[in-house]
C-alpha cells in the first residue's frame, strides 16, 4: 500500500513536467536539433544541397580578428547590464517593499511600467530623447553616435526597459520572507543594516541566483535594442557577439559560419549560466 | 527623550524613502511623459520644443494612427495571441516547476532537467529561425495564431519553470507532506495545496508573459506575415518604418499599443498584492 | 478526484496536440490536392512553351491564354509579391499597378506581404529555405542575384517582352554570366540635393569644380548655416556620400572586384587615399554631430532650412519634400575634381525585380505575366509620378518634376549598370572601418588602407 503510493507520487512528477516539455520540444529542441548540423557545412544559407566541411567553421573562427570587438563589447553590455539591473531592481523592490511608504504600490506600477515597452519601442523613444532632447536640455551631442559612450547608453536604455521585470521577482521574494525572522531580529538587538545583511540577502538567494543568471544571459545575448537603435555602429563600435552571428547568417552568406558561431557561443553561454546559478544555488536556504 | 528621538529619526528616514522613491520614480517616468506628450502635440509644435507642453491635446495624432494602423484587428490578433499562451504557460510551467523542484533531490532526470531548460535559455533565437519556420511551413502553421500560441508557449515554458523552481524550494515541504499523509494523491496536493501557495510567482510569471507575449517580435515576424494575422506590435513595427518623420503620430502609436499592457497590470496588480499576501508563508 | 484532474489535463493536451496535427493535417490537404491539379492542369501547357524554347514570346502568349481558358473554371491563380517599400509613394505605385493588373488578369489574383528593410533579407532567405518562396521579390545587386541565381532560385528572364521596354543601359545590372536574372525598374541618381531658395538668397551658384564646391560651403558656413546635412548613425548614408565623391573617379569599373580578390591593394590605391582625405577634409561642413544624426533628421534639417546640402540617391527629393512640400529641391552632381569638363552624374540602378524559379509552372506564368507589366510604359509612369523617381522604363515623361528633369539633363553620366560592386561583407567592412577612421580627430589615412588590406585578406581566405 505504502509502496503504491510512493511509486504513483514518482510517476507524477512525470506527469507535471511532461506537458511544458512537450511545448519546449517543439518550439525549441527540435528546431535546435534540426540546425545544429548547418555548423559543420558551408552552406550559404540559400542553396538548395551544401557540402560537409567537417571542423572547418569553428577552426576559422579563432582566426577571425573581427569577431574580437563584438566579444569585447558583449562583455561590456554583460557586466554593466547585470550589475546595473540588479542593483537598481533590488533598490527599487526594497523601496516598493518599505511599509511606511504609501507611494508603494504606485510605485511599483511606475517602476514595471517601462517593462510594458517592446525593446523596439524602447529605443526608438530613447532614440528620440538622446537626439532631441539631451540636446536641448543639456546641449550634449547624441550619445548613440559616440565610440565610447555608446554601450553604456544602449545600456541605460535596457536598465530602463528591463529593471522591472528584476523588481517584481526580488519583490516576491521579499514578501516570501517570513515576518516573525525580522521580528527575531529586532529582539536581539540588530539594526536595519545588520537585518539587511543577515536576514534579507540570504533569504534572497533564490531571487538572486534567477535574476543574476537570467540578466547574465540576456545581456550577453544582446540583440534587439542594439540592432534597433544603433545597428551596431558607430563603426561597429556597438556590435554584439549576436548581431555579428546575425550578419553572418543573413547578410554575409556564411550561415555555416554564423550557425558554428552560435553554437560555440551557446555553449559558453551554458557554461556560464551552469557556474553563476550553481554559486547561488549553493547559497540558497531551504526553510 | 530617547523615543522621540527614535520617533523623529524614523520619520527622517520616512521622508528620506519617499523623495527617493519620487526622484526615482521620475526617471522611470519620464520617457513615458514624454511620449505622452507628444502624442498630444502637433508638428510644428515637436518641431519647437520637444519639451514645451501641448497648446491644447491634439487628439487627431490618435485618430490617424488607429485609422492607418488597423487597430482593432491587431489588437483582437494580439489578444488572441497572448493570453491563451498565458495560460497554457502559467499551468505547464507551475507543474513543471513543482515536478523540477521537488523531484531533484532524489532524480537525477529532474537536475538534468532543470540544467537542459537553463541551458535553452541561452540559445540566441537567430540560428532557431530557419527550423522553426520549416516545422511550421510543414505542419502549414505559418500565418495561423493557433500555431503562434504553440510556439509562444514552447519558447516560454523554460525560463517560466525556471522561475517556478525557485519559488518552489523556498515553500515549506511540510504541508504537502501532511496531505500526503492524510491520503490525499499528489495532483490532488498540487492543484489543492501546492499551487494556491504558488500564487505570488504565478502572478509574476503571468504578468511577465503578458508583456514579453504582447510585445514578441522574432517570432510574430517569422510566423506571421500576412496582414490579417499581424499582432499589434508587428504592425505598430511597419508603422513607424513608415510614419517616422511624423513622430506624434508614431507615439500616438505606441502608446495605444501598450495601452492594453498597462491596464491589464494597472488590473492585475491587485490580484497580485493579494496574491503575494496570501502566499506569505508564515511557517 | 485525482483522476478527474489528471483526466482533465491529459485531454488538454492531448487536445493541444491533436489540434496541432489535425489543424496542420487538414489545411495542408486543401491547398495541396488543388496544387496538384494545377500542376497536371498546366504541365502540358508550360511543356509545349518549354519546347519552343527561343519564341518564348509566342509561347508565354499561348500558355497564357490556356491560363485566362482555366479562369473560366473559376480557378484563381495566386501570387506572392513580398517588398520592404515603406514610402508613402511607392506604396501607391504598388497598389495602383496590382489594381490594374488584376483587372487585366482577372484569374490572377497578387498579394503583397511588406517587411521592413531589416527583416526583408532574412524572411526572404527563411522562406526561400523552407519552400515558401515569394513569386516576386527584389534583391540588391549582382552579389545577390549571383548567389540567388546560382542556387537556382531566381528563373532566368532572358527574352522576356517586357524587357524591350526597359533602358538597354540598365539591362547588364541584372545579368549574371549571361542570364537576366532580374529588371531594375528605377534608377537612382547619387548626387548633391540642395535647397534653390537658399542658394539665390545667398547669392549661390551650383558648382562646377571642387574648388567652387568648397567656396559654397564657406559662404553657408559664414552665414551660420550648416552646409551639409549628415545622417551619419546610419551606414549607408555614409556611403552614399563617400561614393558619390569616389566612385566614378576610380577610372576602372573592375575596381571593386580587384579589391575583392586582393590583385589591388588600398595601401597602394593613391587615388583612393586622395578621396579619402577630401571626404574628411569636408568634415567640417557636417554639422557638430554627423554621427548622431539619423537619416530621418538629417531630412528634416534641410527641409526646414538648418542645412543647405544632403550628398545621397535621388529618393531625398521625395523625402525632403514630403517633409515640407514648399521646399524647392534642385540636383547637381558632386564635382570631385576641378575641372569643369568632368563633371560626372552617377547613375545607380535600383534593386531588380526577380522572379522565384517555381516549380508551379502556373505560378510561374502569372509571376512572367507581371514582371512584364512591371515593365510596362504604364507602370513605369505610374512610379515615376506616385514616387517621383527615375523609372528605367522608356518613354516615361518626367517633365512634372523640376529635380529629376535635371538629374536627366546630364550628358555626362557613369553607371553602375555593368559595375560588381562589393558583395555585403566587404561593404559592411569597408564602410565601417572608414566610419571609425573618419570619426577620429586626425585621419591616418595609411592606417586606414593597412586595415582594410588585412581585412579583406582574411575573408578571402
Amino acid at each position: 500500500m505504502r509502496k503504491k503510493k510512493f511509486s504513483s507520487l514518482r510517476t507524477s512528477k512525470y506527469v507535471f513536467a511532461l506537458p511544458g516539455f512537450c511545448f519546449f520540444a517543439f518550439a525549441i529542441l527540435i528546431p535546435f536539433l534540426m540546425g545544429v548540423n548547418i555548423a559543420f557545412t558551408d552552406w550559404n544559407g540559400i542553396t538548395k544541397d551544401y557540402n560537409y566541411v567537417g571542423f572547418k567553421n569553428f577552426i576559422d573562427m579563432f582566426q577571425d580578428k573581427r569577431i574580437l570587438q563584438p566579444m569585447r563589447n558583449t562583455l561590456i553590455f554583460a557586466l554593466l547590464g547585470v550589475t546595473g539591473n540588479n542593483i537598481i531592481a533590488l533598490s527599487c523592490a526594497l523601496l516598493v517593499n518599505q511599509k511606511s511608504s504609501k507611494l508603494g504600490s504606485v510605485a511599483k506600477v511606475i517602476f514595471f511600467m517601462p517593462v510594458c515597452f517592446s525593446a523596439i519601442l524602447s529605443s526608438f523613444l530613447w532614440g528620440f530623447i538622446y537626439r532631441e532632447v539631451f540636446s536641448q536640455l543639456f546641449a550634449i551631442k547624441n550619445l548613440l553616435g559616440n565610440k565610447s559612450l555608446v554601450i553604456p547608453a544602449i545600456t541605460a536604455i535596457g536598465l530602463w526597459n528591463s529593471c522591472g521585470i528584476n523588481m517584481l521577482i526580488y519583490l516576491s521574494g521579499l514578501k516570501s520572507i517570513p515576518t516573525d525572522l525580522y521580528e527575531a531580529a529586532t529582539v536581539d538587538g540588530a539594526t536595519a543594516v545588520q537585518k539587511f545583511f543577515r536576514v534579507t540577502l540570504p533569504l534572497l538567494m533564490p531571487s538572486f541566483s534567477v535574476c543574476v543568471t537570467l540578466t547574465l544571459t540576456s545581456w550577453l545575448r544582446e540583440f534587439a535594442m542594439t540592432l534597433a537603435s544603433t545597428g551596431g555602429g558607430p563603426g561597429g563600435a556597438s556590435r554584439t557577439i549576436s548581431i555579428y552571428i546575425y550578419e553572418n547568417l543573413y547578410k554575409y552568406s556564411k550561415a555555416g559560419y554564423g550557425q558554428a558561431v552560435s553554437l560555440l557561443f551557446a555553449l559558453f553561454l551554458i557554461l556560464i549560466g551552469n557556474v553563476v546559478s550553481t554559486f547561488f544555488r549553493k547559497r540558497e536556504v531551504e526553510l | 527623550m530617547k523615543n522621540k528621538s527614535y520617533a523623529r529619526k524614523k520619520k527622517i528616514t520616512n521622508i528620506a524613502i519617499t523623495c527617493v522613491t519620487l526622484l526615482v520614480m521620475l526617471v522611470f517616468c519620464f520617457p513615458i511623459v514624454l511620449a505622452i506628450l507628444t502624442s498630444l502635440k502637433t508638428e510644428p509644435e515637436i518641431a519647437k520644443s520637444v519639451l514645451a507642453l501641448p497648446s491644447s491635446p491634439h487628439w487627431q495624432n490618435y485618430a490617424d494612427a488607429m485609422e492607418k494602423s488597423g487597430f482593432s484587428r491587431s489588437l483582437v490578433n494580439s489578444c488572441i495571441v497572448t493570453f491563451p499562451s498565458v495560460v497554457l504557460i502559467v499551468l505547464c510551467s507551475a507543474m513543471g516547476g513543482y515536478a523540477i523542484a521537488r523531484g531533484s533531490s532524489d532524480r537525477r532526470v529532474f537536475r538534468y532537467l532543470d540544467r537542459f531548460y537553463l541551458a535553452s535559455l541561452m540559445i540566441p533565437f537567430q540560428i532557431l529561425m530557419i527550423p522553426v519556420y520549416k516545422v511550421f511551413k510543414s505542419l502549414n502553421l505559418q500565418n495561423n495564431l493557433f500555431g503562434m500560441i504553440l510556439m509562444l508557449t514552447g519558447m516560454s515554458i523554460a525560463y517560466a519553470t525556471f522561475l517556478f523552481v525557485g519559488f518552489v524550494k523556498s515553500v515549506p515541504r511540510e504541508l504537502e507532506e501532511a496531505a500526503l499523509i492524510d491520503g490525499c494523491g499528489p495532483y490532488r496536493t498540487f492543484f489543492r495545496i501546492v499551487f494556491p501557495l504558488l500564487k505570488p510567482i504565478t502572478a509574476t510569471v503571468a504578468a511577465l508573459h503578458v508583456m514579453w507575449l504582447w510585445n514578441d517580435f522574432n517570432v510574430a515576424l517569422i510566423l506571421l506575415q500576412k496582414e490579417e494575422v499581424r499582432t499589434l506590435t508587428v504592425k505598430q513595427f511597419y508603422f513607424f518604418g513608415q510614419y517616422t518623420a511624423n513622430y506624434g503620430m508614431a507615439f500616438a502609436a505606441s502608446i495605444l499599443c501598450m495601452m492594453p499592457v498597462i491596464l491589464f497590470f494597472i488590473g492585475a496588480q491587485k490580484y497580485l498584492i493579494e496574491g503575494i499576501s496570501a502566499g506569505a508563508v508564515k511557517s | 478526484m485525482k483522476k478527474k484532474v489528471v483526466a482533465t489535463l491529459l485531454v488538454l493536451t492531448m487536445a493541444a496536440g491533436l489540434f496541432a496535427g489535425c489543424g496542420g493535417g487538414g489545411d495542408e490537404k486543401q491547398p495541396d490536392a488543388g496544387g496538384a491539379g494545377n500542376a497536371a492542369d498546366a504541365g502540358a501547357g508550360s511543356d509545349s512553351s518549354a519546347g519552343s524554347a527561343d519564341g518564348s514570346d509566342s509561347a508565354g502568349g499561348s500558355a497564357s491564354d490556356a491560363g485566362s481558358g482555366g479562369a473560366s473554371d473559376g480557378k484563381v491563380i495566386e501570387i506572392t509579391w513580398m517588398h520592404h517599400f515603406q514610402e508613402a509613394g511607392i506604396q501607391a505605385w504598388v497598389d495602383d499597378i496590382i489594381t490594374k493588373f488584376e483587372a487585366e488578369n482577372p484569374n490572377i489574383k497578387v498579394t503583397t506581404e511588406v517587411l521592413g528593410a531589416d527583416s526583408y533579407d532574412q524572411t526572404l532567405k527563411t522562406k526561400i529555405a523552407s519552400d515558401d518562396a515569394p513569386m516576386i521579390f527584389d534583391l540588391g545587386g549582382y552579389a545577390y542575384y549571383k548567389e540567388y541565381g546560382d542556387a537556382g532560385h531566381l528563373y532566368d528572364l532572358t527574352g522576356m517582352e517586357g524587357l524591350s521596354n526597359i533602358d538597354p543601359e540598365v539591362l547588364p545590372a541584372g545579368q549574371v554570366d549571361g542570364k537576366q536574372y532580374a529588371i531594375s525598374t528605377d534608377q537612382n541618381a547619387y548626387a548633391v540635393f540642395y535647397n534653390k531658395d537658399m542658394f539665390e538668397e545667398y547669392g549661390l551658384e551650383v558648382p562646377k569644380t571642387h574648388d567652387e564646391f568648397i567656396k559654397v560651403c564657406d559662404t553657408l558656413l559664414e552665414n551660420g548655416i550648416q552646409p551639409i546635412a549628415a545622417g551619419y548613425q546610419e551606414q549607408w548614408c555614409t556611403q552614399c556620400h563617400f561614393d558619390i565623391i569616389a566612385s566614378p573617379w576610380y577610372g576602372d569599373d573592375e575596381w571593386w572586384t580587384k579589391k575583392m580578390d586582393l590583385s589591388s591593394s588600398f595601401s597602394d590605391d593613391a587615388a583612393w587615399k586622395g578621396f579619402v582625405q577630401q571626404f574628411y577634409d569636408e568634415k567640417k561642413y557636417w554639422g557638430d554631430d554627423p554621427f548622431g544624426t539619423n537619416w530621418d533628421t538629417a531630412q528634416n534639417m534641410m527641409a526646414n532650412g538648418e542645412a543647405a546640402m544632403i550628398l545621397n540617391g535621388s529618393w531625398t527629393i521625395d523625402g525632403v519634400t514630403g517633409k515640407n512640400p514648399d521646399i524647392k529641391v534642385g540636383v547637381f552632381a558632386y564635382p570631385t575634381t576641378n575641372n569643369p569638363d568632368e563633371v560626372t552624374m552617377q547613375m545607380r540602378p535600383g534593386n531588380g525585380f526577380c522572379l522565384y524559379n517555381s516549380q508551379d509552372p502556373d505560378k510561374l506564368e502569372a509571376g512572367k505575366k507581371f514582371i512584364n507589366f512591371m515593365c510596362s510604359l504604364e507602370s513605369g509612369q505610374s512610379f515615376a509620378n506616385h514616387a517621383s523617381k527615375l523609372s528605367t522604363v522608356e518613354g516615361v515623361d518626367l517633365s512634372f518634376s523640376e529635380p529629376l528633369s535635371e538629374i536627366m539633363a546630364y550628358e555626362k553620366v557613369w553607371s553602375t549598370a555593368s559595375v560588381k560592386l562589393f558583395t555585403s561583407e566587404y561593404q559592411q567592412l569597408t564602410y565601417e572601418t572608414l566610419t571609425n577612421y573618419v570619426m577620429e580627430d586626425t585621419l591616418d589615412v595609411d592606417g586606414l588602407a593597412e586595415s582594410l588590406d588585412a581585412d579583406f585578406a582574411a575573408i578571402g581566405k
